[in-house]
């Protein structure tokens, strides 16, 4: 009769050693710190590629970021985001948020925020073109542009070698496309995207998890593109309303 | 004896388990007593900076971009080219119009916890302090084509920090 207890119970406990020891197995390359799908990286590739192709662009992009209040509630904020780009030196954008109702316009000589609710703009002198401006405005200003990442890849730079850990997650559909879904680890954030496949290997959806806070807070885009549209160039000029005030920007010390 | 030996086949599997665990979950929390780096730079050094922790936009941390900025000297382009200059007020982070506890932007009197309403607290208000929001009854005068808002005996500089407008107490412009 013990006996029989004896075997059932030491059955029972190889079979929970086999299961733990699974899990284990599979984690030991990510605690080891480097880990890098092959697919992953080649999805990421050909959406960079894919990137240095453009020259006009419009991205329109669904965002919802997360904004910590009282010490610890997650409240989901919302924009709709329209960007206008053509490379190399010209920008419109119009942010619909919460909050804010704003536009940039960049005419290769000189970046213009306006606040449309409130009336307000101010204007500095910026650097020659899109890509430098945008590295520009975040320095100096404290400015993150929204598809910053995006915009930046376009223009050549290439954040792909940072990367230490990338896995593919697989399959997966955004507005009804067909994605490849990946996800890729940094010190302080892990950030997941989602990219077309077939002919336009774009973004799709981005998500960003930024780990440097204890809440964890995340950024979620839904991106669509437009890789051929008719612009209008008095887009990239701001001209003021008659009731608009001109500020000044606020410069971060360096 | 026999019982002895039940335990131990019983606590084994529990041990190993335990120690998987805390293999597994320890890895995803280090870096995280390091500086808190607060995400929404758009509120990085302006008075919006108190109590609202957001998530970041970009995949590139602060460090690449100014890396970028500084190689490429674009920190201080043309400064001096005669569009606009920055402001140069030094604004201190002396906030006394916060944001309540659901974030929303609360106007000076109201978030100092002044019962006597705004028309006190802008009276008193320091040279150098901000509001995210101005107490009522301001009017607009354009000085040297930069706006200020003048309210009763203060006057407010409005200036954009990040994207977000903020107004800075400042003396009557020349």
């Amino acid at each position: 009769m013990n006996r029989r207890i004896i075997l059932i119970l030491s059955i029972w406990c190889f079979s929970v050693i086999a299961i733990a020891q699974t899990p284990r197995a599979r984690q030991k390359p990510a605690d080891k710190g480097v880990a890098i799908d092959p697919r992953a990286m080649a999805a990421l590739s050909k959406m960079s590629d894919s990137l240095k192709t453009l020259k006009s662009f419009t991205i329109n992009s669904e965002v919802s970021k997360d904004e910590i209040v009282d010490s610890n509630m997650k409240i989901q904020k919302s924009a709709s985001n329209e960007i206008v780009v053509h490379l190399p030196d010209r920008l419109f954008a119009h942010i619909k948020s919460d909050e804010q109702d704003l536009q940039f316009i960049y005419d290769g000589d000189t970046l213009t925020l306006y606040d449309v609710a409130g009336k307000h703009y101010a204007t500095a002198p910026a650097p020659p073109t899109v890509s430098r401006t945008l590295d520009a405005v975040q320095a100096r200003y404290g400015i993150v542009f929204p598809m910053a990442d995006f915009i930046q890849m376009s223009a050549q730079e290439n954040f792909l070698q940072k990367i230490t850990d990338a896995g593919y997650i697989g399959n997966s559909y955004i507005d009804g496309a067909e994605c490849d879904h990946v996800a890729v680890r940094q010190p302080d954030v892990d950030w997941q995207v989602w990219i077309e496949k077939g002919p336009t290997p774009l973004p799709r959806k981005l998500v960003i998890t930024t780990k440097t806070q204890p809440t964890q807070p995340q950024f979620i885009a839904r991106i669509k593109w437009d890789t051929d549209p008719s612009i209008d160039s008095n887009l990239f000029t701001f001209t003021p309303p008659a009731d608009a005030v001109r500020i000044k920007f606020n410069r971060l010390s360096k | 004896m026999k019982f002895t030996v039940v335990i131990v086949f019983l606590l084994f599997p529990v041990l190993l388990t335990a120690g998987v665990q805390r293999r597994g979950g320890g890895g995803g929390r280090a870096g995280a007593a390091g500086s808190v780096d607060r995400g929404g730079a758009a509120r990085v050094g302006g008075a919006g900076s108190v109590n609202r922790d957001v998530s970041r936009t970009s995949i590139r941390s602060n460090q690449d971009v100014n890396r970028n900025v500084t190689r490429n000297g674009d920190f201080n382009t043309n400064v001096n080219r005669n569009v606009d200059v920055d402001r140069d007020l030094h604004v201190d982070g002396n906030v006394y119009g916060g944001y309540d506890r659901w974030g929303h932007p609360v106007a000076a009197g109201a978030a100092a916890g002044v019962a006597a309403g705004a028309a006190a607290a802008a009276t008193t208000a320091a040279l150098g302090t901000t509001v995210a929001v101005l107490p009522p009854d301001c009017s607009t005068v354009v000085v040297g084509g930069i706006g200020y808002s003048q309210c009763g005996s203060t006057w407010y500089q409005p200036y954009y920090s990040g994207t977000t407008v903020q107004y800075a107490v400042v003396g009557p412009p020349q």
